[in-house]
């Protein structure tokens, strides 16, 4: 009802004033340092009449009535593309130095790392930031805070709205957007776009409080001519190449740009890892007539690679390696990875853009299928094929006072002298297959043995349909209206497959978890009822086995907003309204749930709204305060909501929509050499829903653990400066200090795998803990010098920190036994003090520096050299990643005994890029 | 610009404004037991120990109701652990008035009732009384208060974490000495956590015990004595009695008409000053020797050898210095004393052995601590607790004077040929497939190895003996002999055979007694009786029959009326 509601007054509030013009005027800005860009050359559509901007950066065009795209160029500038939408055109044109080509290069890097997975399958997404705004702060975020994960604000990644050519492309499902289908190409082919900061307003939808992006793929905008380049660098990937062809708009009203990349390396910087990677963009336009153009996007290219794990400190300073990666082990002479990551993200975009006078109307329909593949062992009845397990590890064999024993120095020896045990033994999981096949020789069909080992693939895949449609309006002299409706549908479907036998003959699918330790309720080991023979279920190569689920989502949104430009301020307000529902449709009949885990569960649905305001006074020419305002309900994440949506339908008690407060002031300043901006910054979000999992000693079971009702706070201040020394010497200041912490203490829910305990839900004491693996400050100094001879020299230091491990809530509930073995209240609240405590990360300083060199060639033709190089002073003791083990000691309640894991970044990165254009 | 500070400040105060409120980490909840609401004690201890108190002993009485017909309620606070081990299975539960001890089946009452927590217990229905002088409660068995089990006791207590009150009650010596001469004094005093000042030990510098339970003394400046009672089970059994003076804080614990301190913990002994503590460090003695006359063990060795499990199945040599004369009983001949490396060491016990070479002991005096000995006999962790040599030991010396300074071998008059501690174990042997038999040594102990495993044998493989002259009259021969493994034919294609020297026909005897499968143990196989060859040269052969693959390991080849042929 709300819903049809606000629709209504959507509908109201738009009121199309068709007025026409032929006169363009507008403003052409250095991007980096928004001071105006005097003699830059304005040319419309193919024509080749041009005017210049004059000593303000201002200019007015007048251009054919069917021409909707202006061309902005000047020296040592990347030339722009601009469709004309309004009469008061700001185009930023980017310098064409070395270190814009870097960043975007860079970005590549953090985009490829922006999704992280830990031993446990729990996902962190990191809200990579897409850099190119003015915005000083943003940017050095963008591209210097990356080495500890730096999230915006604190924000999870959902928090940030991701759009294509006005599509909002976040995951139904989980709710980021995944970067890395935009495959490495973020410095080409996705080179255009237009970045709202936090929650400043934007024209192609109301974004979010992260701040949106919109990636702008429309043929024309492309820059025509040919652009290559190669690249080297020490990271996950070695070489790079890429090729990129734009035509520009032929005189029949054709566009077209291409690009490929291919990403390699026979072994990253981390041992035991490889990439492969190739892609594929195309992006077709019609231009119709001044009204009317289709412009189809197409991209997507498979990558393969294998990735690392976190682990314990105790691992790496055994191998004296912060990289050291447990995932491979030597298999006939070769390194072998376990977990080896396949994505296949094809995606396809049909826009049509219409504009008459003031208005332009962006409506689109996008398809995508994503495949997210990840290999990982499987073991029953086994030893523990990870050599990281923690019988493995000398610490295991220490005595009671934590001496060493002659069997921990033996394991020490082990693991610093036999890499078939400091890595996977494939040979010993063969063998051990081998075995069993043999004694299956002299038994009777039914009494065989499957594989003790396997690798079996984790299988996510998702078809996505999207519908979208906004409109950009001039009302009338001050008011501008935008606003838009959008639909859009998700089917993921999640199975494991047997990938390798490894030498055995069949796997029985049956729950390892549930076989460990009991006979107490043997239908809980059935994965599957409807198997002919659920008990002992026998699959083979690429066979589905262990869950198999579809989720389907289905989001509708409208919004609107208007934009008030008056002499002293500018105003915006807009409102949202969405519907989501999810369902879970169950392939299998679980033992665990055998009610309520085969065919669809119910719907889940969720109405939402929102509601973002925003001004800007403007004090004089120079100074500017600007405040903005943002209120809304979101619904919780198809991931966060079901207990266990392996094994059954269940969703989290009184599953509510989450609300969000949040709002910034900044004071912005503008002189000719000094610039920059001070932000404050808060935002509570309740009632949220977050879903981990781990192994749980307690209860011997793998346990899924969802958080509901949580409160978070984030707060903080940023600043963000550059000087210009001299015309062309700047210095850049960035920094913030923050505070992201959970402010009350939600209910926890435990679910256990094995099925044999019912489900537990107690409070969980999170109340100013803080939220985990990120730097709560960030500061970065760096000069830029443009050098004469078009040679550009940079150098940054970063240093960031109060970065705390992510919390297990094992040591945040209430511990029944602890009181025994410490009767004095005193010990015993000294105790619970040590066990809660959370542990902060080092803080760390890294240094980087980037050298350009440009070379006209002639007119037309112009080499780059890039090379760049972080973290020079070579600090290996970043810590990117940290959690806190889901299982807790509780015979003595050691806080050592199941440590922390981490995951470190790499020492010095080289970067080197060689481009060509023409 | 100056509009930029003013901002700036503006802001500034803003965002500080966002921080003020508290940021303390919470923690979770306490969880942790509580009286039920309303709970609360209708009896002292010390009425409900006047109320049962028989001055006679041992009979255990059930209690009853209140006049009310309310059941007796007490309510405490546990002032001792059983943690350390030094009390077992017992708690003490003390109020305002007194102090009662609880008997509970377990060694692990502490993990269900650590100390300093406040207990009530629903005396009805219990079993009160006094054994040895000490009230106590428990449980009905037969006329006595035994211990309770747990889930007999559990419907009888509540316990509360934050209600225990400990206290200690500073004492004298004579005060206590006064209290147990009236009936006022003992239901007062037994079971309190008491503290007594500036005492000191009488056997500083000892251990806590000597390996047995072992009552320990504390003196006051007025010489009057007080028994620090200690169990060897406990963690500190083995650490050394403080020097010099102190306060000691203990439980009060009673045997007939003596009192006795209960250490919790040794945090029980509370500063004491280190006067008299010898300087440097106390030497500790390396274990050293190899159980033979010419190479005793020392006292260390042999603890080491019973405390791991790997005593000697034989006798052997020990070497110590007197530490302690428990009995000289001249009636039976034998001493009960313990030998020591050191003083303040660990000692070794010497359980009713024998004067040199065997003798009687004829007087009480014939033992003198701090003289050293040699003894000869067979050593054992007697009762997992106390490093023992067993009843029918004997002194090979005493204070540098030997008896025979060759001892007679130890069983009678025979040979022991493929003996334990024997480096030299096949000299003299006929070994026929010296891959099959072996002679090995594994922890110090020796003995003759027969496998096959791993190997293929063509045709039964021989360990023969030396000659030996055999005695008129009954002769025997035994062996110890020991296989985990009997699933390949041991039993029945292994065997002992004896042959007249000179002959080439073996014949087999019968093993009486075979070792169970599943463990290295050695066990004897019993006698075996050779009469049949009396006043014949005779060769004992091992046979380790072909298709056999499990392993056999023999030692101590000990003959009665046999011994080594001379040729």
């Amino acid at each position: 009802m709300r819903f049809k509601l606000f629709l209504l007054v959507l509908l109201s509030a738009v009121m199309p004033v068709l007025a026409q013009t032929q006169t363009v005027k507008g403003t052409v800005l250095d991007a980096t340092t928004e001071q105006p860009l005097i003699g830059a050359l304005v040319t419309a559509g193919s024509s080749n009449t041009g005017v210049t901007t004059d000593l303000d950066g201002n200019f007015t065009i007048v251009v054919p009535q069917q021409v909707n795209v202006i061309t902005v160029s000047y020296v040592n500038f990347d030339s722009q593309s601009v469709r004309i939408a309004g009469n008061d055109i700001v185009v930023r044109l980017m310098p064409t130095a070395a270190e814009t080509d870097y960043y975007g290069d860079s970005q590549d890097l953090i985009f490829d790392e922006a999704l992280l997975e830990d031993e446990n399958e729990n996902t962190q997404g990191i809200a990579a930031l897409t850099g190119s705004n003015d915005d000083i702060y943003y940017n050095t975020a963008s591209y210097n805070f990356g080495p500890m994960y730096f999230r915006y604000r604190g924000y999870d990644s959902q928090y940030q709205a991701v759009y294509i050519n006005g599509v909002q492309m976040n995951d139904l499902i989980r709710g980021r957007f995944n970067f890395s289908s935009l495959m490495g190409m973020t410095s080409r082919a996705f080179r255009n776009k237009t970045t709202g900061v936090g929650l400043a307003a934007t024209n192609f939808g109301l974004g979010d409080i992260g701040g949106s992006v919109n990636y702008n793929t429309v043929t024309d905008t492309y820059a025509p001519g040919f652009n290559g380049s190669v690249a080297y660098t020490n990271s996950n990937y070695m070489l790079r190449g890429m090729v990129t062809y734009s035509s520009g708009l032929n005189k029949k009203g054709w566009a077209y740009t291409v690009s490929a990349i291919g990403r390699w390396a026979n072994e990253g910087v981390i041992e035991g890892t490889f990439y492969n990677s190739g892609g594929l963009f195309l992006s077709i336009e019609k231009w119709f007539n001044a009204q009317n153009q289709l412009v189809l996007t197409a991209w997507g290219g498979p990558t393969q690679r294998a990735t690392a794990a976190a682990t314990y400190q105790e691992v790496y300073d055994l191998m004296d390696n912060n990289l050291y990666n447990p995932n491979w082990g030597w298999y006939q002479g070769k390194k072998r990875a376990s977990r080896i990551t396949e994505t296949y993200d094809p995606t396809a975009m049909l826009n049509w853009l219409y504009k008459k006078g003031e208005t332009t109307v962006n409506t689109a329909a996008a398809f995508s299928y994503n495949y997210y593949n990840r290999s990982a062992l499987q073991y029953y009845k086994a030893n523990d094929p990870n050599p990281t397990y923690y019988r493995y590890l000398p610490s295991y064999y220490l005595d009671d006072d934590g001496n060493p024993t002659a069997q921990s120095e033996y394991y020490t020896w082990l693991w610093q002298n036999d890499e078939s045990f400091s890595q996977i033994n494939w040979d010993n999981l063969y063998l051990v297959n081998q075995l069993n096949n043999e004694t299956n020789l002299s038994l009777p069909e039914s009494a065989k043995q499957g594989a003790s080992y396997i690798l079996e693939n984790r299988i996510n895949t998702t078809v996505n349909v999207k519908l979208n449609s906004y409109i950009n309006t001039r009302l009338n002299k001050y008011i501008t209206l935008q606003g838009g409706i959008a639909a859009s549908f998700a089917n993921s479907a999640n199975y494991k497959t047997v990938r390798d036998l490894l030498g055995g003959e069949f796997w029985v699918d049956i729950d390892p978890f549930s076989d460990r330790d009991i006979t107490l309720a043997t239908d809980n080991l059935v994965n599957n009822f409807n198997y002919p023979d659920p008990y002992n279920h026998r699959v083979y190569k690429g066979d589905k086995f262990g869950y198999d689920y579809n989720i389907y989502a289905f989001n509708a949104n409208a919004w609107i907003q208007n934009n008030v430009t008056l002499p002293r301020w500018d105003l915006n307000y807009g409102l949202k309204v969405s519907h989501t529902q999810y369902q879970r449709d169950g392939h299998m009949r679980n033992g665990r749930a055998p009610q309520n885990s085969y065919g669809k569960g119910e719907w889940q649905v969720f109405d939402n709204v929102g509601l973002k305001l925003g001004a800007t006074f403007k004090a004089d020419g120079h100074n500017y305060i600007m405040a903005h305002a943002d209120y809304e309900t979101r619904a919780p994440l198809a991931d966060a909501i079901y207990l266990m949506p392996r094994v059954k339908n269940d969703v989290v008690a009184n599953v509510e929509s989450e609300a969000v407060y949040s709002g910034d002031i900044s004071y912005v300043w503008n002189y000719r050499r000094f610039r920059g901006s001070l932000t404050a910054f808060g935002t509570m979000s309740d009632n949220g829903i977050e879903r981990t999992g781990f192994y749980d000693e307690r209860v011997n079971s793998y346990t899924y653990f969802v958080l509901s009702g949580v409160k978070k706070v984030y707060k903080g201040l940023e600043l963000g400066m550059a000087y210009k020394i001299t015309p062309s010497v700047t210095a850049t200041f960035a920094g913030n200090y923050s505070r992201f912490q959970y402010k009350n203490n939600p209910q926890g829910t435990h679910t256990y795998e094995n099925g044999l305990y019912p489900d537990k839900t107690e409070t969980v004491y999170l109340k100013n803990y803080y939220v985990g693996s990120t730097p709560q400050f960030a500061t970065n100094l760096g000069f830029d010098w443009a050098a004469p001879g078009m040679w550009f020299f940079g150098i940054n230091g970063t240093y960031q920190g109060d970065s705390y491990v992510n919390l297990s809530p094992a040591y945040h509930e209430s511990l029944p036994d602890l009181w025994a073995l410490y009767p004095n209240p005193a010990d015993l609240d000294a105790k619970i003090k040590e066990l809660a405590t959370q542990d902060k990360l080092k803080n760390a300083f890294t240094l980087n520096l980037s050298i350009g060199k440009l070379i006209y060639i002639n007119r037309n033709v112009s080499l780059n050299f890039n090379l760049n190089i972080n973290n020079i002073l070579n600090n290996r003791d970043v810590v990117t990643y940290a959690y806190q083990q889901g299982r807790i000691d509780t015979k003595n309640y050691n806080r050592t005994e199941y440590p922390n894991r981490y995951s470190y970044a790499q020492g010095v990165r080289v970067f080197f890029n060689a481009g060509i254009r023409f | 610009m100056k509009k930029i500070s003013s901002y700036i400040t503006a802001l500034a105060i803003g965002a500080l404004a966002l921080q003020s409120c508290s940021d303390n980490w919470e923690q979770p909840a306490y969880a942790v037991p509580t009286f039920p609401s309303g709970l609360e004690a209708n009896t002292t201890i010390a009425d409900l120990k006047a109320a049962y108190w028989q001055d006679s002993d041992s009979y255990g009485t059930r209690v009853g109701l209140l006049d009310n017909g309310d059941s007796i309620v007490i309510v405490g606070t546990i002032m001792s652990t059983t943690t350390p081990g030094n009390i077992y299975k017992a708690l003490y539960l003390q109020d305002e008035t007194g102090a009662i001890c609880i008997g509970i089946d377990t060694t692990a009452v502490s993990v269900a009732y650590p100390m300093g927590v406040a207990m009530a217990v629903n005396c009805t229905g219990l079993q009160i009384g006094r054994y040895s002088g000490m009230m106590q409660m428990g449980t009905a068995d037969g006329s006595g208060v035994n211990r309770i089990t747990m889930p007999e006791l559990r419907p009888h207590v509540h316990i509360d974490y934050f209600l225990g009150k400990p206290d200690t009650t500073l004492t004298t010596i004579t005060e206590l000495n006064e209290a147990m001469k009236t009936t006022e004094g003992k239901i007062k005093w037994q079971g309190k956590m008491i503290r007594i000042n500036n005492v000191k030990f009488a056997e500083a510098g000892q251990p806590f015990t000597n390996g047995s339970t072992t009552s320990r003394y504390i003196v006051d400046d007025e010489g009057n004595r007080m028994i620090v009672y200690n169990s060897s089970y406990s963690d500190f059994a083995y650490d050394e009695l403080p020097y010099g003076h102190g306060d000691i804080a203990g439980i009060l614990s009673c045997y007939r008409t003596s009192w006795q301190i209960l250490l919790n913990d040794t945090d029980g002994c509370i500063d004491f000053d280190g006067e008299g503590k010898p300087e440097g460090p106390v030497e500790t003695i390396e274990p050293a020797g190899e159980g033979t006359l010419a190479s005793p063990y020392n006292v260390a060795k042999a603890v080491q050898l019973v405390t791991g499990g790997n005593a000697p199945a034989t006798e052997v040599y020990v070497k110590g210095t007197i530490s302690e004369i428990s009995e000289i009983d001249p009636s039976f001949g034998n001493a009960t004393y313990d030998i020591v490396d050191a003083p303040g060491l660990r000692a070794l016990k010497i359980y009713r052995g024998y004067w040199l070479d065997g003798a009687k002991f004829t007087s009480t005096d014939q033992l003198e601590v701090g003289k050293e000995v040699v003894v000869y006999g067979k050593i054992e962790n007697y009762n997992n607790s106390t490093p023992e040599m067993l009843q029918g030991n004997k002194i090979i010396s005493y204070d540098g004077q030997g008896g025979s300074s060759t001892p007679t071998p130890p069983t009678g008059d025979g040979t022991t040929l493929l003996n334990a501690s024997n480096e030299n174990g096949l000299d003299g042997w006929a070994v026929s497939n010296t891959e099959i038999w072996t002679w090995k040594t594994y922890n110090g102990a020796s003995y003759l190895n027969g496998s096959a495993f791993n190997l293929t044998l063509n045709a039964d493989a021989w360990a023969v003996s030396p000659k030996l002259t055999v005695g008129t009259g009954n002769a025997s021969v035994s062996f110890e002999h020991a296989g985990k493994f009997q699933d390949a034919g041991l039993r029945t294609l292994c065997t002992i055979n004896v042959r007249e020297t000179g002959t080439t026909e073996w014949t087999k005897l019968n093993i009486p007694t075979w070792p169970e499968a599943g463990a290295w143990t050695f066990v004897s196989c019993g006698a075996i009786d050779l009469s049949a060859y009396a006043g014949k040269t005779v060769e004992i052969g091992f046979c380790y029959g072909k298709g056999c693959t499990d392993t056999w390991e023999i030692r101590n080849l000990t003959f009665v009326n046999a011994t080594t042929a001379t040729e």
